[in-house]
């Protein structure tokens, strides 16, 4: 019974100064238009940039075309100009913007099919073994490395973190290469490739079982790879508020360790770990191409990967877009949602 | 929150799930039963990547190979040595002036959709290709010279070119043929996939009944096909990202071939006693091709390569200085044959076949020896120097996506080194090789090409008016070569053609226009518990995948039925959930571990 902090809870004060009513739907509805505003200034700048940065890579989009089949001079220089690639580089860029303001991302050089189409395709499956692994690696991290703060210094911190960190820096070609021997060809019990079964299985349910059967070992290799960062913020987080004096307040009222852990510690601790988990799913879109690789599966982030190769513009412009977007919207998302969460941000 | 439920749950969920997984596992997955009636089909891994599946469009090798079997050829390259022979067509005849070609087809021919193949068809496919730029885009090279082509009645096609034409068999032997009653309603030829309504109306021994994007193509053997049905039910292209995960692909029996393996892929699947592996001569050689300052046919000079090139007797003496045996041995675990020039043997009727005075071995003396008679003087620190008096260094320009190259790039220093010229081995991506070569920024590279089986088109990289195009081999220019290569472009006689085609190669070999190095070989391997061996092209020691036909394919054969083992049907719904409840069950063991441990301590605590 030393000390009991009173009253210097920072969050009292400024729940006193807070304004109410209209004024404060106000200063939301301009704070997420200025949001807003920012994230279209930062697509734009991707658009212009991506096309620049494309057009200096190394690569031919003729000679990738030609590779595997016998052509002519005539039909490269029909090509070149179908791809509008004998203009100038500037004039390139309006005819680019003019479709992209009409909507349009092209069609793909390699494919012949709308950019558009294309991407759409591959983001399902992108969305599907990233998210899963998001779900996993979040639910994993966060908990263990709650569990880690809490005991610091244990038996169990130092394993889970240990392990973490070591699954963390594990090139994660070899982690899935791994994973496929063991799993799918020593245990036989997975496929070693794609998403469905060749050729695709009829029925709903078998359907979905079929997916979910291609799903388990890349969602977790890539589970495995990526849910350490959850661990250490949440971990380092809730370590800073472990000294807090209304922790103290919390126990001094008779509340049991884990409820002081649950109601408490970890709701505060949980912000700046949220902050990540926004970030990282913008940048989810862009899929994984390592683990995509490694089991093949039809993602965005393969798909990019082969347009780099090409170099397929039109392509590697739309991704672009898709890819930037997704972060650039995310980010803005955590900025409001973060305004909500702590009453701290609302006052700035 | 999920821990405190299990927590409460307990042992009880942890049994549960138990009992759910070891259902499934009880019984052997895939019992033979269940699979009865499961159709015969071979799966191919392939690595590479499917543009389209328009025929009229498609340029990559998988999507080419598809079309092969899809559709059927007016003539089509043989087993044995890719001879053509008759395909739709069952015999041919040209006019005196040998610009006419009249091509007869068989009886009673059908398409997948049991409407008969005529004529019209065929004259219907070469047409479009010459009047629509879109329908050109894959085989218009093939159609170059074609003046017209016409339907003279339900089983005559006949076609007349510009200029007599020695490649004609080799140009039906390319292009497939396809039904005009489903391709006339197609309007926009470039948008249009082929993959939007299965099954795809088709001549060939398969028909293409289902495509996923980026993951599989699924054939069904055709009943109309005129050579008769497969032996096989279905032909399934499934896609591999990772050329070592398709091997595991193999292992486990996903798939039935896997093909281009790496060396020691391919050494480490030789022991296995479920699969055999095939070492086949493929048409494709790797050389180093050199940028001997030929100007470009505008005239405009072409990039900045060394003046020491443009030499004969310096490229002889490069030529002396590698040693190509030593490369196969070491490079390539001798899995490869030496090159001698750009027609590899596997097409025997027109590889080059050196007289013995013209053959040349690996002999650094003799490289010396030409080097000093042709006035290139050692320096003081060994390294020669060229007519200006500067030191003699090449830029050796190689892929870093290929090991191989990289490890001959290194040897080829070595070499030259010890014959006083200097190698600068520059290794870059190979979208900046292609750039650089493409603009002649380089003196040498490390390169290669695929050889279709008639020799025309290769041979045609190696004129003049290539040089500083996409198309040029190694940016060689020489009037008589020219004159040779016109000549067997004209020629009917095969016979004749032949011998120019010698005389043609000849003069490359001689003058050095490369430095030729091997022949490669496809290293491929399958299930041998469920296929026979496969037909290859050519048939003594050819490649399964990848051949010029659809021989390995349509004739591929299952062993027998009764031995048939580890049958890959998928697996059962059950086994699913049992999969999904394994995982369950280690999630859940783990949990409620970890929860008594926490309780423990939180009781001490509290």
């Amino acid at each position: 019974m030393v000390d009991l902090p009173l009253t210097t809870e920072p969050v009292i004060e400024v729940r006193g100064g807070e304004p109410t009513g209209r004024g404060r739907a106000l200063g939301t509805a301009r704070f997420i238009a200025a949001k807003g505003a920012g994230a279209l200034v930062s697509l734009l700048l991707v658009v212009v940039l991506g096309f620049f940065l494309f057009r200096a890579l190394p690569g031919n989009p003729v000679r990738a075309m030609i590779a595997d089949t016998r052509t002519s001079v005539e039909q490269i220089e029909q090509m070149r100009a179908e791809w509008r690639l004998d203009l100038p580089l500037f004039q390139q860029f309006l005819g680019y913007l003019g479709d992209l303001l009409r909507g349009d991302l092209g069609t793909s050089l390699r494919y012949k099919q709308p950019v558009a189409d294309l991407i759409m395709t591959r983001l399902w499956p992108t969305l599907l073994l990233t998210g899963t692994a998001l779900v996993l690696s979040v639910a994993l991290g966060l908990w263990l490395g709650t569990r880690a703060a809490w005991r610091h210094g244990s038996r169990f911190d130092r394993w889970s973190t240990s392990t973490a960190l070591v699954l963390w820096s594990v090139p994660t070609f070899w982690l899935g290469l791994i994973m496929l021997m063991v799993f799918a060809v020593g245990f036989d019990l997975f496929p070693t490739a794609g998403m469905t079964s060749p050729g695709g299985v009829d029925g709903f349910l078998p359907a979905v079982l079929d997916v979910a059967h291609h799903l388990v070992l890349p969602a977790i290799t890539l589970t495995a790879v990526v849910y350490a960062q959850y661990l250490m913020v949440m971990r380092s987080s809730l370590l800073e508020e472990m000294n807090a004096d209304y922790l103290t307040t919390a126990r001094a009222k008779g509340l049991t360790d884990d409820q002081v852990r649950r109601r408490h510690a970890v709701p505060n601790a949980l912000l700046p770990t949220i902050t990540i988990i926004f970030l990282h799913t913008g940048l989810l879109v862009a899929g994984a191409v390592t683990v995509e690789t490694v089991f093949t599966w039809p993602g965005l982030g393969l798909l990019t990967f082969q347009a780099i190769n090409f170099p397929d513009y039109p392509l590697l412009q739309g991704t672009m877009i898709v890819l930037a977007g997704a972060v650039v919207v995310m980010n803005a998302l955590a900025d409001v949602v973060y305004r909500f969460l702590d009453p701290r941000v609302r006052q700035t | 929150m999920i821990i405190v439920r299990l927590r409460r749950w307990g042992i009880g969920v942890v049994l549960a799930v138990s009992a759910l997984v070891t259902t499934p596992f009880a019984a052997p997955l895939g019992t033979p039963a269940a699979h009865a009636q499961e159709p015969v089909t071979l799966r191919v891994a392939y690595t590479s990547d499917i543009d389209t599946l328009n025929p009229f469009q498609a340029t990559l090798l998988v999507s080419t190979q598809l079309g092969r079997n899809m559709y059927e050829f007016l003539t089509i390259n043989g087993a044995k040595d890719s001879t053509p022979e008759g395909g739709l067509a069952e015999r041919w005849e040209t006019s005196s002036d040998n610009l006419t070609w009249t091509f007869h087809l068989r009886d009673g021919l059908k398409w997948s959709d049991d409407k008969p193949i005529t004529a019209k068809d065929v004259a219907f496919t070469y047409n479009l290709m010459l009047t629509n730029e879109d329908a050109a885009a894959a085989n218009g090279v093939a159609v170059a010279n074609f003046a017209s082509v016409s339907a003279k009645d339900d089983r005559t096609v006949e076609i007349k070119t510009k200029a007599p034409q020695a490649s004609m068999l080799g140009s039906t032997s390319e292009v497939p043929i396809v039904p005009e009653h489903v391709w006339k309603d197609v309007t926009d030829i470039k948008g249009f996939t082929n993959s939007e309504k299965f099954p795809v109306v088709g001549s060939g021994p398969f028909v293409l009944t289902g495509y996923q994007e980026g993951q599989s193509a699924t054939l069904e053997a055709n009943d109309k096909f005129w050579r008769g049905r497969a032996k096989i039910d279905r032909l399934q292209y499934v896609k591999y990202e990772n050329a070592d995960a398709a091997v595991q692909g193999l292992r486990k029996g996903d798939v039935d071939l896997v093909y281009r393996l790496t060396a020691n892929q391919f050494k480490a699947l030789e022991s296995e006693s479920t699969i055999k592996t095939s070492a086949g001569n493929d048409r494709r050689y790797v050389e180093i091709i050199l940028n001997p300052g030929n100007p470009k046919v505008d005239g405009s000079p072409f990039g900045n390569g060394n003046p020491v090139l443009a030499d004969v007797q310096f490229r002889q003496a490069m030529a002396h200085a590698i040693d190509v045996p030593t490369i196969i041995d070491k490079v390539y675990q001798g899995l490869a044959e030496p090159a001698a020039q750009v027609i590899p043997p596997v097409f025997p009727d027109w590889t080059f076949k050196p007289a013995e005075s013209q053959k040349r071995g690996f002999d650094l003396a003799k490289a010396n020896s030409l080097l000093d008679a042709a006035g290139y003087a050692k320096g003081p620190n060994g390294i020669r120097t060229d007519k200006q008096g500067k030191e003699i260094n090449l830029r050796l320009l190689t892929t870093t996506d290929a090991t191989d190259r990289q490890q001959i790039a290194e040897f080829v220093k070595a070499w030259f080194a010890e014959m006083g010229v200097g190698v600068t081995n520059e290794f870059k991506a190979s979208n900046q090789v292609n750039d650089d070569t493409t603009a002649g920024n380089f003196d040498l590279a490390i390169s290669g090409w695929s050889v279709s089986p008639d020799p025309d088109y290769q041979l045609a990289q190696q004129t003049c008016k290539m040089v500083g195009t996409d198309l040029s081999d190694s940016n060689f220019c020489d009037k008589d070569y020219d004159a040779l290569y016109a000549q067997q472009q004209a020629e009917l006689d095969k016979d004749k053609r032949k011998d120019l085609v010698q005389k043609a190669q000849g003069i490359l070999h001689d003058k050095v226009s490369a430095l030729m190095l091997i022949y490669a070989k496809q290293l491929e391997a399958y299930r041998s518990d469920r296929f026979q061996p496969f037909t290859t092209q050519p048939q003594d020691g050819g490649i399964i995948a990848n051949q010029s036909a659809y021989w390995s394919y349509y004739q591929a054969t299952p062993v027998a039925a009764g031995s048939e083992s580890g049958e890959s049907g998928g697996l059962s719904t059950g086994a699913v959930v049992g999969i999904v409840g394994g995982a369950a069950v280690l999630v859940a063991g783990v949990v409620f571990g970890l929860s008594r441990r926490r309780k423990a301590s939180a009781d001490e605590r509290e």
